[in-house]
């Protein structure tokens, strides 16, 4: 068996073989991708249906059931616009979503950590209840069950606040039917303008606010809530220019603005329709569970020991929270953290079951419409990465600001 | 508890446990300090609300509309005289945990009784034949049991293991069913196929020096090529994997068993092809024929999405995650561009872009149908998920493992195969089982591409006029499906890793 170990066939050579094998994987993927290619070209032309963005500036000729009030959309806009509602109403519900399923993950996630057994039962009963239900079970079940069977408004709807007025309409605080929810909402009055200005001043109190006690903090060694004083001085500020706005001009800046009912219309307030609320409350609730096990593992990894050191060392309790155990919980939060916002968002697309006119939703109606199968793929699909690409580049920068200095 | 310790013993003593009495208990972790009383006050109310709303609409809910259309919610269109095929596959898998119990947990336990209470349950609330079954499926399990617990347990173990790889193909045949093409010439193809590979097999294992055995390969493949089809296919199939099975003979011919392994295929080959040419007609016209996909639905639907999906995204996901690690830079790209794309999107667009774009992207003559569609659709976004959860498992074989395999004299591709493979893939045995669940839930979303899952079916009763006004009861009654399946998987998982030691070692 002995061979001469100096030369080699050259198709044993190593350095041959990684070439040559990386050589036959591009030409199977070519070859492959120019079958798919050639079969799609076809396809398409017989259909006249040749990758063209084109259509993006025809009409759309559909009506979309929630437009945001800043954009002007009718069924005669063009398809772009149409897309442009859609990836608004996605970020919106996002948005709003994220910020709702953290504020319950982090109670339920701290709940499960309490030494009160009735808190932390209820909460992991929350917890192991969601997670092994289908998301869109959920969404269907809220919209479906729950939301579009509340009484009409007609008959008794469910109100908060209620002050009836004459001829049979009142108005309330808060109105919840079948059609959706309207609740008060401040609206600027005619003396906005001037306030606008007073808003900008705080905004530029906090960030002086905020750099000065940064400076400070380098300075001295100390360690002052920075962040608290410059949302403290931001709400000073708009204050004082709420009732300076108010005392000049004789009229306070914002009023409420409550949704009165007559008969079956609502108007006045803030409308939600049951699309938005129950596709909201599905994914907070869903996203929630997901997320309070996210918190539960960061308070549970920081190990018993830093708090008794901490305490050891005289730190108060709110200290030990402040400087021991918060870096060490986000450290570990913050990446799954981010990962369970980008599902949300990616889980936002389930909104087309429930009728949201979402992304998704309005791309595949534009293809039902237009018949734009790769044109409508590749935006949607384009925008979902671009959000992923963001959030994952924000990862790598997050991991390398937190990354531990070992020495 | 532990033994007592003896003086001289240097263990660590456990800290002692408080004790507390009933009161004394309620005292300190619900009522004091204030907040804690004020968080018990919160969570007692929040309780009491939901028991009172869920209690008092459950009294008066439909509940009837669950058992009068609970076979289209489980198993969709699927032909009646056929459903007794869905039945064997759930006797065979409380068979196969039955015995998987007996082997690996051994003892009576708590769990055991909710697993059997399962069947217990099902048969109470069932009427008609649906209660023997269930009867008999918690025989089965029993009996399974039984035997399990009777069996040695390194053996036991590895008929387990047998048990649940052979169960999901079993599982697959029985509810598809069997069908071929109908062409009378596909018996003499295949026992030509199987002639090759055999002879291959027995060529290999005899002769592993002799490399003229090629040249047979080479002439089969180009007597497939001049004969045409349906020959060319065919032969095409039996050059290659009888190739590929000689090679493996060859390499492995120095092993004992291989002779006899060959013997036993050559001496099986006779009564393969007798099955072949006269057995196997019977047998699919008449109690295996073929359930074409577009029959599967309901919960049946949602079931063989996932096991189709975990099935064929683990090679997939292995190849992605092994490609992702490659030293070759395009294999390398190719891998994270893949895997990247597949996370970075929606499920939903894939499953959409498998409904709109295979059609289009595969010449007329190559129609697949819906269900399909969406499980390839299925498979092309597991395997990305799966990739990741493999390389995690690759990242955590420390590197002495492929230094210690090099310096044995394993090549690199046995290197991986046999030394870090098992290792890694055995670490990630529970979060390939979290994945299949995870892949069981989003399942649903065929629903939105037009496909009659459970979901779908339950929008179809719905839209019933006999049932309007019963959606709770319907979602509910998925939810809580979904809910039991999901969480009583992630629960025995648990459970057989305990009794496994996976990760403890």
């Amino acid at each position: 068996m002995w061979r001469d170990l100096t030369w080699q066939n050259f198709w044993r050579d190593e350095r041959f073989l990684r070439v040559f094998g990386q050589v036959v994987f591009v030409v199977v993927v070519l070859v492959v991708g120019r079958f798919l290619y050639v079969n799609m070209y076809t396809a398409l032309e017989q259909r006249s249906l040749l990758p063209d963005f084109g259509f993006l500036n025809t009409v759309a000729g559909f009506d979309i059931g929630e437009v945001p009030s800043f954009i002007d959309y009718s069924g005669a806009s063009p398809n772009k616009m149409a897309f442009l509602v859609g990836l608004v109403n996605t970020l919106r519900v996002s948005a709003l979503g994220i910020v709702f399923a953290t504020i319950v993950g982090v109670i339920v996630g701290t709940a499960r950590v309490l030494p009160n057994p009735l808190a932390r039962g209820l909460a992991t009963a929350y917890v192991e209840f969601l997670r092994n239900v289908p998301l869109l079970v959920l969404l269907v079940f809220w919209y479906r069950g729950v939301f579009i069977v509340l009484p009409r408004l007609a008959e008794t709807p469910l109100v908060w606040g209620r002050q009836d007025l004459p001829d049979g309409k009142f108005r309330a605080w808060l109105i919840l039917s079948n059609r959706g929810m309207s609740m008060a909402w401040p609206v600027g009055t005619e003396s906005w303008p001037a306030y606008r200005l007073w808003l900008w001043l705080a905004v530029l109190a906090a960030v002086a606010v905020y750099v000065g006690l940064t400076w400070y903090a380098r300075r001295t060694g100390r360690a002052p809530l920075t962040l608290v004083w410059a949302v403290a001085a931001f709400f000073a500020v708009a204050a004082l220019g709420f009732l300076v706005v108010q005392a000049t001009t004789g009229q306070a800046p914002l009023r409420w603005a409550v949704p009165q009912v007559k008969k079956r219309l609502v108007a006045g307030g803030l409308k939600l329709s049951p699309e938005f609320l129950a596709l909201l409350s599905g994914l907070v609730i869903y996203t929630g569970a997901y997320i309070a096990e996210v918190v539960r593992a960061g308070l549970q990894a920081v190990s018993k020991g830093q708090i008794e050191a901490a305490r050891a060392l005289g730190l108060t309790t709110f200290q030990t929270l402040r400087f021991v155990v918060f870096p060490q919980a986000l450290r570990v939060i913050v990446p799954p953290l981010t990962s369970q916002y980008l599902n949300l968002t990616k889980n936002s697309t389930l909104a087309v079951a429930i009728g949201y006119p979402d992304l998704f939703n309005v791309a595949g109606t534009i293809f039902n419409q237009t018949g734009r199968s790769i044109e409508v793929i590749v935006i949607i699909m384009g925008v979902y990465l671009s959000f992923s690409l963001i959030t994952s580049a924000f990862m790598n920068w997050y991991n390398r600001k937190i990354r531990l200095v070992e020495r | 508890m532990s033994q007592p310790a003896s003086q001289t013993s240097t263990e660590a003593l456990p800290p002692p446990t408080e004790r507390y009495t009933l009161w004394g208990w309620v005292y300190k972790t619900l009522l004091t300090p204030w907040y804690n009383l004020l968080l018990t006050v919160v969570s007692l109310w929040i309780l009491v609300a939901l028991l009172k709303g869920t209690i008092g609409w459950a009294l008066r809910a439909r509940w009837e509309v669950i058992p009068a259309n609970i076979r289209i919610l489980m198993v969709g269109s699927y032909p009646a005289e056929y459903v007794w095929r869905v039945w064997a596959s759930i006797w065979l898998v409380a068979w196969v945990v039955g015995f998987s119990w007996g082997v690996w947990v051994r003892r009576r336990e708590r769990v055991a009784w909710v697993l059997l209470a399962v069947p217990v349950v099902l048969a109470v609330v069932n009427r008609g034949p649906a209660r023997w079954y269930w009867l008999a499926a918690l025989a089965l399990a029993l009996v399974g049991w039984a035997v399990g617990r009777w069996a040695r347990p390194r053996k036991g173990g590895v008929w387990a293991t047998v048990q649940w790889v052979l169960y999901f193909p079993v599982f697959v045949l029985l509810v598809r069913g069997w069908g071929l093409p109908e062409e009378p010439a596909w018996k003499f193809t295949v026992a030509v196929q199987l002639a090759v590979v055999v002879a291959s097999l027995v060529a290999g294992a005899w002769a592993p020096r002799v490399p003229w055995v090629a040249v047979g390969h080479l002439a089969v493949l180009a007597a497939g090529l001049v004969l045409g089809p349906p020959w060319r296919g065919a032969l095409l199939i039996a050059a290659v994997v009888g190739f590929m099975v000689w090679q493996a003979a060859r390499r492995y011919a120095h092993l004992a068993g291989i002779k006899r392994l060959a013997l036993q295929v050559t001496l099986a080959y006779l009564p393969l092809l007798i099955f072949v040419f006269f057995a196997y007609e019977p047998l699919s016209r008449t109690w295996l024929a073929k359930v074409n996909s577009n029959h599967w639905g309901g919960l049946l639907l949602n079931i063989l999405i996932a096991v189709f999906g975990i099935m064929f995204s683990f090679p997939l996901g292995v190849a992605f995650a092994l490609g992702r690690r490659s030293s070759l830079p395009v294999v390398r790209l190719f891998s994270i561009l893949y895997i990247e794309f597949v996370r970075g999107v929606p499920f939903i667009t894939i499953l959409f872009m498998a409904q709109v774009m295979f059609p289009i992207l595969l010449p007329p003559e190559m129609s697949i149908d819906r269900v399909v569609r969406a499980i390839m659709g299925v498979i092309m976004f597991a395997a990305a998920y799966m990739a990741e959860n493999v390389r995690g498992g690759l990242q955590a074989i420390p590197k002495g493992q492929y230094e210690a395999a090099h310096a044995l004299g394993l090549s690199a591709t046995q290197t991986m195969l046999l030394i870090i493979l098992p290792q890694a893939l055995r670490n990630v045995i529970p979060v390939l089982v979290g994945q299949f669940i995870g892949l069981l839930k989003d399942t649903t979303l065929v629903t939105i591409v037009g496909l009659l899952d459970i979901l779908g079916v339950a929008q179809s009763v719905l839209s019933n006029p006999t049932w309007i006004g019963t959606q709770r009861e319907v979602y509910l009654f998925v939810a809580l499906l979904f809910w039991v399946l999901s969480y009583g998987m992630s629960y025995a998982s648990r459970r057989l890793e305990q009794a496994l030691g996976v990760g403890q070692r």
